[in-house]
Parts: structure tokens; C-alpha cells; sequence
């Protein structure tokens, strides 16, 4: 049954319980899955992806929020986590939203959950938009292991263990703790190996990334947008994923932005 | 899982909903729930879930938890304007969140019947859990704060300082005052007079401060703090803080409020505070984690006088413990007790042991201080040399319901002739002296928090067990479980106890730098040390080597065998290395070591020939300095011994260490020469009220008096 607003819920999807929030109108003309980003990145994004369904279901989108296996307030741990459960959880409620709305789907991701949104590559999706997705999976984990040894520096005024000594352990089934969240070897292992895919079922491809004015995209992102056959669109801004000096839960840029390309794929 | 999780929703008069999630136990123990509050802007999740593992660990014994956001936080409606980070602290630091938390009491009251409240949270969620109590103390029955701040954040710069910086930059003024490169700095204008100058006026504020005459307003007080905090006491409404050491907030609380108002007192009236060490701001690290959610349930549990768990006592050997358990478990449930039950289990074989691998480095990394001679593996390695054939394994361990929660590492001797009698040592020690591995700092290993528990139930295995007359241990630290606790418990059980002190713990605290480190030694050892490493430095082929290795190790430990043995050679002895048993155990536990990064074994070498050794066990913020050798016939004037250790040292301060750990030593030891801090170390004994343990503590009696004897004839 759908209830129209706001409401948030446990959806069982057999292994494990996921929180999910929905925003919902009264008739929705499609559905939008958002994946949030990973870890801390989530914490300071919440308010904003929250804003961003407001704004999508007043145009009309069932919009749906949730947390990942291990993550928020979902079940699970961390550590027992990997990607082909992050996929699991997105093609689950793909599969609910589809047996809801009529209309079309649209699955949308932010930073580690863009990458996810597009490695995932669900069937059924009529379109993928990604926001300020990361290069790829070796990055981010380096930037990661780069907090690791930031907290170690400010712990202990030195590093212990360097990038390479906790890859090592990783590989020996170690885990290895990222502001507090340990993350298992085989979701390191399996995230060092996520690249940009060069193709994607859905039809409709966005790809939306955050900079200052006039930001010319750097040659590695025209060519993926190329290759996936992607819109690409500026929103402009400073980055919003990590604790900022100035909060600012609305984005209005970045809302806007996306607005914008849903208007353009589905008006 | 034994909890759910359920959606909670409250509507205030404004028409705005504040959400939440309670986790609810399968079965409530009492009126009373938790309600964790919102750190900063970050959401009921906490960060890294801290806030989730805390709600599903309390559930999980009964109690229930709502995870909160206020208006504008995480799922709540509301929300927060555009503005800097700093002016939104300081308004939830100024009260904020407090009527949206009275808000959610109700809430919790009219759908779970909850009576009383704990209010939690960290940081921000502290200020709002204190400032809250205050306004509504009839229903609040405690307070749980971490990292809790006193102070109000600023959008731009604090413009005064702090007590400590004002000390510390004073310290380092005095220590540049004869120093004629800073007195170039400061004429050349590279050093900022005004600075100085206002440092030095700071001080004379804070000596006047000292002397009572002033009080002076440092680095933003929260006024609220210091009222909320008094109204706490006067309504006898108790408050846990938990801090972590590493957190630059528990400097700033620790000289405003600690020193500044509770007169450096970490107890006192209505309030405890607890410190966790090593930790940082946010407890990023699992044991962290669990270090603080212990101590958080072992303070919630005595404030509401939850019920306590029905203790169970193994019976050994009578195959029924199973039965045992579970009668205790069915009168616990009958009593609403939760599912929590203290019991214990006896290891007598190392297959056994090795099943609990996981379980015991579990706990070993729970507890509030380590050492590498309590590890799962330096204890299965040492059993698997040392055991002989009237050693019998004892490892009690102690649960909690189903988890492990400590561990006794001991083992009996049985007798292997007519004056000995059963004795039961820790793993790592008994052993013949010519061939002892020297384990120290050992003790009953228990997760934090839970100390008493585990020694208590130590204890009724320890009485359970009637086949031995005596137990043994040495080279133990004044806040060992054993001598704090187990010893004056068994002494009231009849037992005869006696200890002696057998040396003292020499271990440096280490400072950020090596040269830091050296202007703290005396003139004289500090030129002994530059010069040694300037002799070597000048012979020109001097290299110190550091086993990296598997391939490394053998050549390495062959070195500081045969190095060792030289040193004892001057001294007439053969020296431990020559035991087949002890270089065959160091073979094999310096190969786990190294695996797991905790190994420190370094050669000096002179034209490729080894002249010094120095084997060190690198354990969480320590470096022990655990063997050593040089070749001081052929290259004394060299002083090989002194540029190793020294070079071991320096090695220790660059890698981040908190301590350099000599060990045990006497009195007058070389060790004092480098700036070490002493404790004393003890032996303890205990004597059963039986034949066996009558005749132990004769035999312990002529012992001593041929030792004292032997002593005054050399």
C-alpha cells in the first residue's frame, strides 16, 4: 500500500533488514532509487540526499532512501560486507519499486554510490545518474587508507603501519579500520578492483559532478562520459561529502542540477 | 538477536516530527530506558554506528535505547540553515536539542511505558544529555556523557588559550632561554615577540590564578556547563563521563573542569570519570568501541540497580556443567534476569586451547593494559617448548553468557619428587631458571570493565580445583588483578599468601623527538651517547641491520645468541642461549612475532660482522627491550651495547611508541641511567590450608633462609 510523504520502515529482503525512507506522492509518474556514498561521507550527506528526495517527490518521483547492508541503521556489519551484497540490496528494491510504479526507474547515485549504482548495472532501470561518482575503486581506497593513516598520525604522532603494511593485512584477512568503520578484506579486496564500466544497460546515463564555475571536465571523465553515451552536467559548488566549514543541507546547486536532467530525460 | 528495532516518531506543538529508532530488548528488566543524543549534526547513526552498537548491545541485556535526531538532524523534520559549522555547535552546546530530548522522553513514556531515563551521548550529545537533566531531573535517572565539552565553539579563531598551551609554550621558552639561535630568531624578527609577550602575561595570569586571586575565563567556558553541572549534584542525579586520551576536547575539560573546578579529582560527588587510553575523539577502534560501551552498561546496570545475573559455578570433572548452566539460566529468566550468565570453563589440553585462539586475542585487545607475555601466541608457543611431562594445563576461562569475557593462563605442576609439591603457575613461568624465558607484566587477562567479574569467577574455579597446594607467580606490577584482587579474596578464604618484591618495571616515557629525549638525560650519560654512536659513525663501516624478513631471521638470532653468550662468557656462565629449549622457543615465537610487524631485532655489524644485538617486542604503544648482546673484547671502545640501545630508542620515538620498556631490573641497575620511570614489581605465593600447601610453605620457608644464608656468606 502506498502511503503518501514521508516514512521511513524496515524492508525485509530475505538475509537481512534494510532501513529504507520513502518520500512519496500521491500518484508517482516513476521511482528513484538514491544511494547514498560509504562511511562518514554518508553521515555528512544524509540531510542533503534527504532534501533531494523531498525535491524529486514534489515533482512527482516515489523516492526511496536506504542503508546499506552494515551500514546506518540497517543490519549486518561492516565487516562481513562485500559488493555483491551492495548490489543485492539495490536490485532488491529496484525489484519492489518496480511492482509499485508504472512509471520509469531511475537510480541515483552519490560518490561511492554512484560507482554502485553503475557497477551494479541492474536490469530494469530505465536510467543511471551519477554524482560525483569516484575514477575508481584503487582510488578510493587509497584515499581511504589516507584517513587511516591521518587518524593514525593524530592518534599516536606517528604512522604505524603504512598504506602498503595495511594492504598486507588486509590480504591476510586483517581489517582495516576507516574512522572508526572496519572494513573486511574481501570489500577492500573487491573494491580495489571497481573501474568505470563502458557500458550500462539503462539507457539514459547522467554524470553529475560538483566544481567551482567554468570547471572544464578533465580528459579521464569526457572520455568515460563518451563511452558510456552520458549526459554530463556542472553543479556548481564546493565539495559537500566531508565535514565542511559552512554546513549547507540543501545544495541547492546540485538539486537544481538534477532537476534539471530529470526534466530533460522525462518531461 | 535478541532485540528489534522499531521506527520511533514524536510530533512536537510546532507540527514538526522528530524521528528516532528504539531498539527494544526481547525482554525489558526495567522501567528505565536510554536515549542517546544526537553528537554535533551527526544522526542518531552516530559515527561510525557507534550509536547503533551501543543501542543493540544494551538491548541485548535488557535495556532499552532510542537513537535520537532532533529537529533538523538525520531524519527528523526541521532543518538547520546555511551558516558555519561552528555557530550551529555552539547553539546545541548552548541548549538547543533540549526540549526536542524532554520531547522524546514523553514519547518514550507514553508508548513504552518507560519511568526513568539515562540520557547519552558524545560530544555535543553530552552538553544536551547534562543541560537537559538539569531542567528535568525528576525523570532523569543518569547521566552518560562522552567526550564531553565544556566549551563553546567559535566560527572564527579562540582568542584566548588554554592553561595547557599557556604551559607548554611557556616550557619551551624556558628551555630556549639560553639558547642563542632563538635569541637570533627573535632579534632577526623570525619569532613573534608578541607571542611571547602574551604567553608570558598569560602565565602570570595563571600563577595568580593558582594563588587564588583571580579567575580568569579561558578559551570559551560554557557558563551552562558549570550550572548544569551543580544542579546535577544538588539533585543527586549521578554522571558517567568517559573520555579518550588522545582527544585534544579531554585536554580542554581536563584543565577547565577537572583541575579548574573538581580539584584535579576524577571522583567525586555524583559524578566518575573514566579515561580510556590511547583512544581518540570519535573511538574510532573496535576495542575502543567496546572498552566504552562496558564501561557504559557496567554504570547503567548499578545506577538502575538492574538485576544482577546468577552466578554459576562450573562443576568440573562431573560432567554435568551443562546441566548446571542451564538450571541457572531457567532461575534467571524466571527472575527477568537477562540472558547473562558468569561461567567458566577449565582448558586441560592445548587442542582444546587452540579452538579459543580468536576468543582469547578478542580479549586480550579488550583490556585496559596489554603485554606481549599474556598473548595467545607467546603462551601456546612457550607450552609448546616448555611443557614436560608433569605439566598439566589449567586455563580457566570465564564467560558471560556465551562470550568469552577473560582468562586465567595458568597450568600445574605436578610433583616430581617427594619435596614439591602441585603448584600452579602462570603460562610462562616455572620453567628451571637456567633456561627461564623471563615472561613478566603477566596477570588473569579480563576485557575491560569486567575485571572483578572475571576474577571472581577465577577464584571459584581456582577453589573448585582441589589438586593443587600452591600457586605461583612473579615479576607482577602493583595493579596486577593478581595482587589488587585475587590475592586478598583467596586470603579470605582461608589460604596463606605472601609476597615479595623482586625488582622494579624501568621504561621510558617517550617524548616526540630524539633530541627531546637526550636534553632529558644527565650531561654526562648524554655525552657517553654521542660519542659512542660519533666512534662508530668515524670507523666509518658501521651499519645497524633490522630483521625484515623470514629469510633475515636465522642469521639474526644466531647473532644474538652467540653475542649473548660472549657477554655471559666474561661472567664465567654459558648464558640462556645455550638451552636447546630456550633458543628453539625465541626460533619460534620471533617468527610469529615478525609476522604479525611486533618484532624489533636489530644487529650491529662492522664490516659485516655482527658486534651488537638487541631483540625488542613491539606491543600497542610499547617497545620492550627484551635481549641483548655485544662483543664488548674485541670492540669495546666502540661501545657497541650503548649505540644499539640507544639506536633502539631513537628507533622507538620515530615510530610513534609511548614507551621504551626495559623490563624488570634491580635497584641500581644501568637501566636508571636513561631516564627511566620505575614501578615495583612483586611475587606472590599462595598456600592451601592442606597438607600439600603446609608443607609448600615450609619448603618456601627453608627456601628463603638458605637463600638469605647463601647471601651473607658471598
Amino acid at each position: 500500500m502506498a502511503i503518501s510523504g514521508y516514512h521511513s520502515h524496515f524492508v525485509d529482503i530475505g538475509t537481512h533488514r534494510l532501513f529504507v525512507a520513502e518520500h512519496s506522492p500521491e500518484c508517482p509518474r516513476g521511482a528513484v532509487l538514491l544511494c547514498s556514498p560509504f562511511l562518514e561521507e554518508k553521515l555528512f550527506c544524509r540531510r542533503i540526499l534527504k532534501n533531494l528526495a523531498e525535491s524529486l517527490s514534489e515533482q512527482g518521483w516515489l523516492v526511496i532512501r536506504f542503508d546499506g547492508y552494515g551500514e546506518g541503521d540497517s543490519e549486518g556489519e561492516l565487516s562481513n560486507a562485500d559488493l555483491v551484497t551492495s548490489a543485492s540490496d539495490c536490485a532488491s528494491l529496484i525489484h519492489l519499486l518496480r511492482e509499485r510504479v508504472d512509471g520509469p526507474i531511475v537510480v541515483v547515485g552519490m560518490r561511492w554510490g554512484a560507482n554502485i549504482a553503475l557497477f551494479s548495472n541492474i536490469e530494469n532501470v530505465d536510467a543511471v545518474m551519477a554524482v560525483d561518482p569516484l575514477s575508481s575503486g584503487e582510488e578510493y581506497v587509497q584515499q581511504l587508507l589516507r584517513q587511516n593513516l591521518t587518524t593514525q598520525m593524530a592518534t599516536w604522532g606517528g604512522v604505524r603501519e603504512n598504506r602498503e603494511a595495511l594492504l598486507a593485512a588486509s590480504e591476510q584477512g586483517r581489517c582495516i579500520n576507516i574512522q572508526g568503520f572496519d572494513l573486511g578484506p574481501k570489500l577492500i579486496s573487491q573494491m580495489r578492483k571497481v573501474v568505470l564500466p563502458s557500458s550500462v544497460s539503462a539507457k539514459k546515463v547522467s554524470i553529475i559532478r560538483t566544481g567551482l564555475k567554468d570547471s572544464e571536465l578533465p580528459p579521464f571523465w569526457q572520455e568515460h562520459v563518451d563511452k558510456l553515451g552520458a549526459t554530463y552536467r556542472l553543479a556548481e559548488g564546493r565539495p559537500y561529502w566531508f565535514e565542511p566549514k559552512i554546513y549547507d543541507p540543501t545544495q541547492f546547486a546540485l538539486t537544481s542540477v538534477v532537476s534539471e536532467q530529470f526534466i530533460e530525460w522525462f518531461a | 538477536m535478541n532485540w528489534t528495532e522499531e521506527i520511533f516518531e514524536v510530533r512536537g506543538a510546532d507540527g514538526l516530527m522528530r524521528r528516532g529508532i528504539v531498539t527494544l530488548p526481547e525482554r525489558t528488566t526495567t522501567d528505565a530506558a536510554v536515549v542517546l543524543l544526537p553528537a554535533g549534526l551527526k544522526d542518531r547513526v552516530g559515527p561510525h554506528r557507534l550509536y547503533v552498537r551501543f543501542a543493540r548491545f544494551f538491548a541485548s541485556h535488557g535495556v532499552p535505547v532510542l537513537r535520537m535526531d532532533a529537529l533538523g538532524i538525520g531524519e527528523s523534520d526541521g532543518e538547520f540553515g546555511v551558516a558555519f559549522n561552528g555557530a550551529h555547535y555552539r547553539r546545541i552546546q548552548s541548549g538547543l536539542f533540549v526540549d526536542d530530548t524532554q520531547l522524546a522522553m514523553m514519547g518514550l513514556t507514553e508508548k513504552y511505558a518507560a519511568r526513568r531515563f539515562i540520557l547519552a551521548g558524545l560530544c555535543g550529545g553530552a552538553i544536551t544529555a547534562q543541560l537537559t537533566a538539569a531542567s528535568s531531573n525528576a525523570r532523569v535517572a543518569g547521566v552518560l556523557s562522552f567526550s564531553h565539552v565544556a566549551v563553546l565553539d567559535e566560527e572564527g579563531p579562540v582568542a584566548l588559550r588554554t592553561r595547557s598551551e599557556v604551559v607548554s609554550n611557556s616550557r619551551a621558552y624556558i628551555r630556549k632561554i639560553f639558547s642563542f639561535d632563538a635569541w637570533k630568531r627573535i632579534f632577526l624578527g623570525e619569532s613573534s615577540l608578541r607571542s611571547i609577550v602574551s604567553t608570558v602575561a598569560e602565565l602570570a595570569y595563571l600563577s595568580l590564578e593558582k594563588a587564588g586571586l583571580v579567575r580568569v575565563r579561558w578559551a570559551n567556558e560554557n557558563p551552562q556547563f558549570f550550572s548544569s553541572f551543580r544542579c546535577l549534584q544538588q539533585a543527586h542525579i549521578p554522571q558517567k563521563m568517559i573520555f579518550a586520551e588522545r582527544d585534544a576536547r579531554w585536554t580542554a575539560f581536563r584543565e577547565l573542569v577537572v583541575d579548574g573546578f573538581l580539584d584535579g579529582q576524577l571522583r567525586g560527588k555524583g559524578y566518575d570519570i573514566s579515561v580510556i587510553a590511547e583512544a581518540n575523539h570519535e573511538f574510532y577502534l573496535s576495542q575502543w568501541t567496546q572498552q566504552l560501551i562496558q564501561l557504559s552498561f557496567q554504570w547503567v546496570r548499578s545506577v538502575l540497580n538492574l538485576p544482577r545475573t546468577f552466578d554459576v559455578v562450573a562443576d568440573q570433572g562431573t560432567g554435568n556443567e551443562d546441566d548446571v548452566v542451564e538450571g541457572a539460566r531457567a532461575m534467571n529468566e524466571e527472575a527477568g534476569v537477562p540472558p547473562s550468565l558468569m561461567s567458566h570453563r577449565i582448558i586441560t589440553s592445548i587442542e582444546e586451547l587452540e579452538q579459543w585462539r580468536d576468543q582469547w586475542n578478542n580479549v586480550e585487545a579488550q583490556r585496559i593494559s596489554s603485554s606481549p607475555f599474556s598473548s595467545y601466541l607467546f603462551s601456546l608457543c612457550w607450552w609448546k617448548h616448555y611443557a614436560a611431562s608433569n605439566y598439566e594445563l589449567r586455563v580457566i576461562l570465564v564467560f558471560d553468557g556465551d562470550t568469552l569475557i577473560g582468562i586465567a593462563p595458568i597450568y600445574l605442576q605436578t610433583a616430581l619428587y617427594k619435596l614439591n609439591v602441585a603448584t600452579l603457575h602462570l603460562i610462562g613461568q616455572g620453567e628451571s631458571e637456567k633456561e627461564e624465558v623471563c615472561a613478566e607484566y603477566q596477570d588473569i587477562i579480563a576485557i575491560a570493565g569486567r575485571e572483578t567479574a572475571v576474577v571472581n569467577e577465577v577464584i571459584e574455579a581456582l577453589c573448585g580445583l582441589d589438586e593443587w597446594s600452591k600457586f605461583a607467580a612473579k615479576d607482577l606490577l602493583s595493579d596486577s588483578l593478581i595482587l589488587k584482587c585475587l590475592l586478598s579474596e583467596l586470603k579470605r578464604r582461608g589460604m596463606t599468601t605472601e609476597f615479595r618484591e623482586t625488582g622494579q618495571r624501568y621504561r621510558i616515557r617517550l617524548p616526540a623527538t630524539w633530541s627531546e629525549y637526550l636534553s632529558g638525560l644527565s650531561q654526562n650519560h648524554r655525552r657517553k651517547i654521542n660519542l659512542a654512536r660519533r666512534r662508530l659513525a668515524e670507523c666509518g663501516d658501521g651499519h645497524i641491520s633490522v630483521v625484515e624478513t623470514a629469510d633475515e631471521l636465522p642469521a639474526a638470532m644466531q647473532a644474538l645468541a652467540e653475542l649473548h653468550a660472549r657477554r655471559w662468557a666474561q661472567r664465567g656462565l654459558p648464558g640462556v642461549f645455550s638451552s636447546r629449549r630456550f633458543m628453539k622457543f625465541h626460533q619460534d615465537w620471533t617468527q610469529h612475532l615478525l609476522r604479525s610487524n611486533r618484532l624489533g631485532l636489530t644487529t650491529l655489524s662492522v664490516n659485516t660482522q655482527p658486534i651488537a644485538s638487541l631483540y625488542k617486542v613491539l606491543d600497542g604503544t610499547t617497545a620492550y627491550y627484551y635481549q641483548s648482546g655485544a662483543n664488548i673484547e674485541d670492540w669495546g671502545r666502540l661501545s657497541p651495547g650503548r649505540v644499539m640501545l640507544s639506536a633502539a630508542i631513537e628507533r622507538a620515538i620515530e615510530h610513534g611508541y609511548k614507551w621504551f620498556d626495559f623490563m624488570r631490573g634491580s635497584d641500581e641497575s644501568y637501566k636508571s641511567n636513561y631516564g627511566c620511570e620505575t614501578d615495583p614489581m612483586y611475587a606472590v605465593a599462595v598456600f592451601r590450608n592442606n597438607a600439600g600447601g603446609r608443607l609448600a610453605k615450609k619448603i618456601s620457608s627453608i627456601k628463603s633462609r638458605v637463600s638469605a644464608l647463601a647471601g651473607r656468606v658471598k
